[in-house]
């Protein structure tokens, strides 16, 4: 049976646990994400939603519990792959584009350089430019462009709209909705959920640690009768100090 | 794929180095000129001296730059912020672990290349060149053989020293605090155990070694003494290989087991 579920779903995790000394990041969590979805992994900062992300794409070793990615353990076959975007920027400085390009097309057999090309030369960046000289946006849609070149199984982005001003917010979600490989799966972590709402068909809410919901957005919206969005600040509204009432206010 | 990640490491070291190469050799010619201009003038001395001068200052810094660049790139390029390109490639970490400990060799040898180069360079017609073969001679390496030895000792004393620096940076890596203060005194800690460790291990290997193995048995099989360098060299290698494998296994172990990127 369990063999059954890990070749069925693309994610699918039992009993998976972190901690980092003596804080737990993940809490035992059961998880099953299909193929051909658009998930969001929704938390406020500290839920563990990075966590998650990390051993998915094997940088992070689980404290206890099983991960499946595709039917297998992450190794050298999940991370060949799973398309992932860090919360950082990974470029070495002395590098250009045309390095990175050279990178990945060694690397990953699903890597179309043509693509990439394409995409860089529709947002006016050069190959040629040198990732030292790069502004944070430009670097940033940069890493993005390899990451959505490729025809991935899995694509882990996470907060790929963090720390982006709201129209390149707009151009990084038309740029996954656009180039995603469209029976492959999108786990997009972050705590901006207005920008993201429209495109997700999954959201999971992770509240330290643990998941405390996960369905389809239009099962959410039809039995909770609100969107996404309310519902977030609903599970997550901070409790104001000294028992203050928040709303009143 | 080990190709490719060598590929990758020596690409983003050689473009530090081919510059200064080039350097080294362009000051050796104009050295190997002012040496042998011997016209008497002192100007000429004192410029034959200033480059010269300056060629072993290169090469030293180019050695040193060597050391602290592969120490430097194992550092970026796996546990800071690289370590998120470089580990969700699909490779293994054996692979990206035996990768920088080969780039780090062959940057290295070709670092000692080049300086011999230069030394060849300078000396030739100058008449240090027949210095140096009668020294050669004198030193008396002996065979082929013998001297491919001694080469293969140095290619693995290297290995295993940079697998060693690896070793103690992923020790450092797992605390989430004074990770290079770790790494340092882990440095420390290891170099006085094996300085404790090598008389009683070496002592002994070596007398096993040369006394039941080489003086004895190559001797009577194939109607020569081995000269007990080579019993030595041979146990060095060896002790070296040991170390290497010790280190290599703790570096690959803990960036699989216990990465923990910032």
């Amino acid at each position: 049976m369990e063999e059954y579920m890990a070749n069925q779903n693309l994610i699918a995790c039992k009993g998976l646990s972190k901690t980092y000394g003596g804080t737990v990041a993940l809490n035992a969590i059961d998880l099953s994400i299909g193929k051909g979805k658009i998930v969001g992994l929704l938390g406020p900062n500290g839920s563990g939603k990075t966590t998650l992300i990390k051993i998915i794409c094997g940088l992070l070793s689980a404290s206890e519990g099983e991960v499946y990615i595709d039917g297998n353990e992450p190794g050298r076959y999940t991370k060949s792959v799973i398309s992932y975007l860090p919360d950082r920027n990974y470029f070495a400085d002395w590098m250009k584009i045309s390095d990175m390009f050279a990178v990945f097309k060694d690397f990953y057999k699903d890597f179309d350089i043509e693509k990439a090309r394409a995409m860089c030369a529709s947002l006016g960046i050069s190959e040629k430019q040198r990732i030292k000289s790069m502004s944070k946006g430009t670097k940033e849609k940069a890493q993005l462009i390899l990451v959505m070149s490729r025809k991935s199984k899995l694509y882990l982005l996470d907060e790929p709209i963090a720390g982006v001003d709201p129209a390149a917010r707009d151009f990084i979600l038309d740029t996954i909705l656009r180039n995603y490989n469209e029976e492959g799966t999108v786990l997009i972590s972050t705590h901006l959920i207005t920008d993201i709402e429209r495109v997700l068909d999954e959201a999971i809410f992770l509240q330290n640690g643990n998941i405390v919901m996960h369905d389809s957005v239009d099962n959410i919206r039809a039995s909770r009768g609100k969107g996404i969005d309310e519902l977030f600040r609903e599970i997550f509204r901070a409790q104001p100090y000294e028992g203050g009432d928040y709303n009143a206010r | 794929m080990l190709g490719k990640l060598l590929k990758f490491d020596l690409k983003s070291t050689l473009r530090t180095f081919i510059p200064m190469w080039v350097l080294i050799i362009i000051l050796s010619v104009i050295n190997s000129f002012t040496i042998n201009s011997n016209d008497g003038m002192i100007d000429d001395s004192l410029a034959a001296g200033l480059v010269f001068f300056a060629l072993i200052i290169l090469i030293v810094v180019v050695m040193v730059v060597a050391i602290c660049l592969v120490i430097q790139r194992f550092y970026s390029s796996l546990v800071k912020d690289e370590g998120y390109l470089t580990f969700t490639l699909p490779v293994s970490t054996w692979q990206i672990v035996l990768s920088k400990g080969i780039s780090a060799v062959l940057l290295i040898l070709a670092n000692a290349i080049v300086a011999v180069c230069a030394a060849l360079i300078v000396s030739t017609g100058s008449g240090i060149w027949e210095a140096t073969s009668v020294v050669w001679n004198a030193i008396n390496f002996g065979d082929t053989m013998t001297l491919l030895l001694y080469i293969l000792v140095l290619i693995v004393f290297i290995f295993q020293f940079c697998n060693m620096v690896f070793a103690c940076i992923s020790i450092g890596h797992m605390s989430s605090k004074f990770r290079v203060l770790i790494a340092l005194a882990a440095y420390v800690i290891i170099s006085i155990a094996f300085s404790y460790l090598e008389p009683v291990i070496l002592g002994g290997v070596n007398d096993f070694v040369s006394v039941s193995l080489f003086n004895v048995s190559f001797s009577n099989s194939n109607g020569f003494v081995v000269d007990s360098s080579v019993g030595v060299s041979a146990v060095l290698l060896g002790y070296y290989a040991v170390r290497a494998a010790i280190f290599y296994f703790v570096t690959t172990f803990l960036l699989n087991r216990r990465l923990n990127l910032e």
